[in-house]
């Protein structure tokens, strides 16, 4: 019964190792594209920049058409989306649409993707669905949209260029055209192949020619002798037939020298007609560029390579575009050297599987192909068929019969020289070129340098305009503490004529004050003095009434009635003592008090005036030395110090006068009063502070400062922080 | 120069890897949270006299999807949706074979799965800051 029953488990599985793989596979692709490919680049793009864009242009696509299929295969792991996806590539399949590239990569994955109107909603939404991702390759797959559109840029000017050229020549109406220089290059280039191939076969023989004398000259075989000499013999007639060759291809070369004259003549008529020289230049460039290729390509012969780009030096030295000759000599240097590469470029099959993305048949290729050759040939041949030509033919002449007549391998060993020596010849040329007539790099370099002469000038004039401003920073502040000083001592001649006004009218107060106190101390005075004479008379009753007392016999009638008047005058003498004490206290406290009025208590703005002093030392503590703050807060301290002296002089001056005016009569109390209220009042009196001091006040130091007191004071500053001393 | 700038494309392609298995993971979780919610539509519910020793809703509180993906392999995750605990394991089956319940539930994952596939790979490539 149980295996009847359904199951209730469900077990959802995904993968996206498919996924995983042709992610894989597309960043090892993408590297291998970008490390082998941009080597590549920058040699091939020297010689062709159009395939150059082309290339990257097929490289951008070929990354974007992958990360669509990777995208497109991640759905590949969910339900439904592989059947619909093989439905799309057979209907992809059905009409005829090919990616190579994306075929291969598609194949791997299981399906054949296909780009079509059936599969563009799949890519739709798969676009959708990695939309993010999708844009950060958009960035970073056309990161070099720019120097595509310059390259491009390039190519069309070029193009146009060549086209004015073009036109110049036919409105020139040349002898030959280019048709015809064209023509004879190519049997140039032939009869130059067979001359190389024939040199080759020579330089064989006479190595095997070598070989075989060094073996007789070891063994001593007279046998091996026959056969050298039959293979001298044999390479006599080879040399003969060369030679033949070489007289009849140097009698064609006349005929194309003077076409290439024409050629040159008409270059300098362009010249002559202010067509720009850049662009003849470009033209030039590019057309012996792709010359060079394609006799690199057909001829794969170095010597007779460097002989062609020989004679278009020439041609063009003679034309008088050095420019020209020198641009053109680093491009074919680079072609000379990268010519093996070029032929094997793997990227000149990716082009022509770019332009069959593009949607041409091989067809449309070919003649495109044929057509961008025809074209550039027929620029570039004008300079093959040349001086230069013929200067590399005399030079193959030699080669071929060698002055010195000697043995086979003689011969060789001179051809090699010889080659190298024209090779020398042309590097030695190149670079004389070069050196006159600097690329554009050089005249960069040249701008580089110069710039940098500019940043140094620029820097010295910034170090020299610093210093010219630090010192005027300095005469700044010169002249700035200069101002403070003359500031200052107006300010200390000021504080001096007021100490002195003050001190005039502290002594006109001090006067005021003195006939003040005089007047109410001689209406106070007198209360307490009738005060004290009524405690006089009390004491004198005490005696009185303690001498009846003692002569009364105690404990009688009168000696209580003598102890009572007794007692009744000690209560009437300390009665009147204290109050003449609280009398003499209230006079005190009344004498501050109009002295306070009266303004003479100075204390206060001394105190004010030493507050201020210490806040403007704080100030001036806080402030960098040599700085024109720190002059500024100086010259504030000794003016607060000269506030200070003039209150502590208006203090000084208002003490010694309260002391003058209120000491006096106090010291002038009778001193046997003084005993008998002491006597009498007891702790009810205290002494004043006045007379406690011995009629003293207070004691100060008075401070005052000239203005030369302020200018040695800040002299001092100035040399202490390394300045120079104000006059 | 001419180059070939290759390393933010390499940077994206490492991205999208990455992507794709949090996508995987996302779509599978959703998938069971499918499988679960319509399963629970679907199982009957008791409503006869009560019972001390059967609870209502047993069956359905105890349908389950896995709290962790299972990971098998580099890039292959799975997750199970089932009624769990003892009490049910007896009848669970004779209900799904009176109701099909999780057939139910396996029946609509499959149908929605190309929409979740879809949503949850905009959610897995969603750029992030």
């Amino acid at each position: 019964m149980a295996g009847t029953l359904p199951p209730v488990v469900v077990e959802l599985t995904a993968n996206s190792g498919q996924f995983t793989a042709a992610m894989v596979q597309a960043r090892g692709e993408v590297a291998a594209l970008s490390t082998q490919g941009t080597a590549h680049l920058q040699k091939f793009s020297a010689a062709n920049k159009a395939a150059t864009e082309e290339v990257t242009r097929s490289a951008s696509r070929l990354s974007v058409v992958l990360s669509l299929v990777s995208a497109l295969f991640a759905k590949d792991s969910q339900r439904g989306f592989r059947s619909e996806l093989r439905e799309s590539a057979v209907a992809a399949t059905e009409s005829g649409g090919s990616l190579t590239a994306l075929g291969k990569t598609a194949g791997v994955l299981g399906g054949s993707l296909l780009i079509t109107a059936a599969a563009s909603p799949i890519i739709a939404r798969a676009f959708t669905a990695i939309q993010g991702p999708a844009e950060a390759l958009d960035k970073a797959l056309f990161g070099n949209i720019d120097e595509f559109n310059k390259v491009k840029k390039a190519a069309e000017d070029t193009a146009a260029a060549l086209l004015k050229t073009k036109g110049a020549f036919g409105a020139a109406g040349s002898a030959k055209t280019f048709t015809d220089v064209l023509n004879q290059t190519d049997l140039l280039k032939a009869e130059l192949t067979n001359a190389q191939q024939r040199l080759q076969n020579l330089s064989d023989t006479y190595g095997h020619f070598n070989s075989i004398v060094s073996d007789a000259a070891t063994k001593g075989a007279a046998v091996q002798l026959k056969e050298l000499t039959k293979a001298a013999a044999q390479s006599d007639e080879e040399q003969k037939q060369l030679t033949y060759d070489v007289k009849a291809l140097a009698s064609r070369l006349g005929d194309t020298n003077a076409a290439a004259n024409d050629y040159a003549r008409e270059l300098q008529i362009l010249q002559s007609s202010g067509l720009g020289l850049n662009q003849i230049n470009d033209a030039v460039i590019s057309s012996l560029a792709r010359t060079a290729d394609q006799l690199t390509s057909t001829t794969s012969s170095t010597y007779g390579l460097t002989a062609a780009v020989q004679g278009l030096l020439s041609v063009l030295g003679q034309a008088g575009h050095g420019s020209i000759t020198a641009g053109f000599s680093t491009i074919v240097g680079d072609v000379v050297k990268d010519a093996g590469i070029l032929a094997n470029n793997p990227l000149l099959t990716q082009t022509q599987a770019s332009l069959q993305k593009k949607g041409l048949n091989p067809d449309q290729i070919a003649a495109f192909l044929a057509q961008q050759k025809t074209t550039l040939s027929a620029i570039g041949s004008g300079g093959v068929g040349s001086v230069g030509g013929q200067a590399g033919l005399y030079d193959l002449n030699n080669i071929l019969n060698p002055k010195g007549g000697g043995g086979g391998y003689s011969a060789a060993q001179a051809a090699k020289d010889s080659q190298n020596d024209a090779l020398a010849n042309l590097r030695a040329r190149i670079q004389a070129e070069s050196q006159i007539h600097p690329t554009s790099l050089a005249y960069d370099k040249q701008m580089v340098v110069a710039a940098q002469d500019t940043l140094h000038i620029a820097r010295a004039a910034e170090k020299h305009a610093q210093s010219v401003y630090e010192h005027a920073k300095g005469e700044k502040a010169r002249h700035a503490a200069h101002q403070v000083l003359i500031t200052t001592m107006g300010l200390v001649n000021a504080s001096q004529k007021d100490v002195t006004r003050l001190q005039n009218e502290g002594k006109t107060l001090a006067l005021a004050a003195k006939r003040s106190a005089l007047e109410l101390n001689n209406a106070r005075l007198e209360a307490t003095s009738n005060m004290l004479d009524q405690a006089t008379a009390d004491a004198v009753h005490v005696k009185e009434a303690k001498d009846a007392l003692a002569l009364d016999k105690k404990n009688t009638l009168d000696y209580y009635r003598d102890l009572k008047t007794y007692n009744e005058a000690v209560a009437t003498a300390v009665r009147d003592a204290t109050s003449a004490a609280q009398q003499a206290k209230s006079d005190q406290a009344a004498l501050a008090n109009a002295k306070i009025e009266a303004g003479l208590d100075f204390s206060n703005a001394a105190a004010v005036a030493q507050a201020k002093v210490t806040e403007a030392q704080n100030t001036l503590n806080a402030d960098q030395g040599g700085s024109l703050q720190y002059y500024q807060d100086l010259a504030a301290l000794h003016q607060a110090i000269a506030a200070q002296a003039a209150a502590l002089a208006q203090n000084t001056t208002a003490t010694v006068a309260n002391t003058a005016a209120m000491g006096g009569p106090l010291n002038q109390l009778p001193s046997y009063l003084a005993d008998r209220i002491t006597a009498n009042a007891g702790a009810y009196y205290n002494r004043t502070p006045h007379a406690a001091g011995g009629g003293g006040g207070m004691t100060v130091t008075v401070t005052s400062m000239s203005g030369q007191d302020v200018l040695t004071a800040i002299n001092a500053e100035l040399r202490r922080n390394g300045k120079p001393p104000l006059s | 120069m001419s180059e070939i700038r290759s390393s933010a494309t390499l940077v994206a392609l490492r991205d999208l890897e990455r992507s794709s298995r949090r996508a995987t993971m996302f779509i599978v979780r959703e998938a069971g949270r499918v499988v679960k919610n319509e399963a629970k539509r679907n199982v009957r519910v008791y409503h006869g006299r009560p019972r001390f020793d059967v609870p209502r809703g047993r069956l359905r509180k105890s349908i389950h999807s896995d709290k962790r993906l299972r990971r098998s392999g580099e890039d292959t995750y799975s997750v199970r949706v089932a009624p769990r605990g003892w009490p049910v394991r007896g009848y669970a089956p004779k209900i799904e074979a009176l109701d099909g319940y999780m057939e139910a539930g396996r029946r609509l994952a499959l149908e929605q799965i190309d929409a979740i596939a879809e949503k949850s790979w905009a959610r897995a490539t969603r750029r992030r800051v």
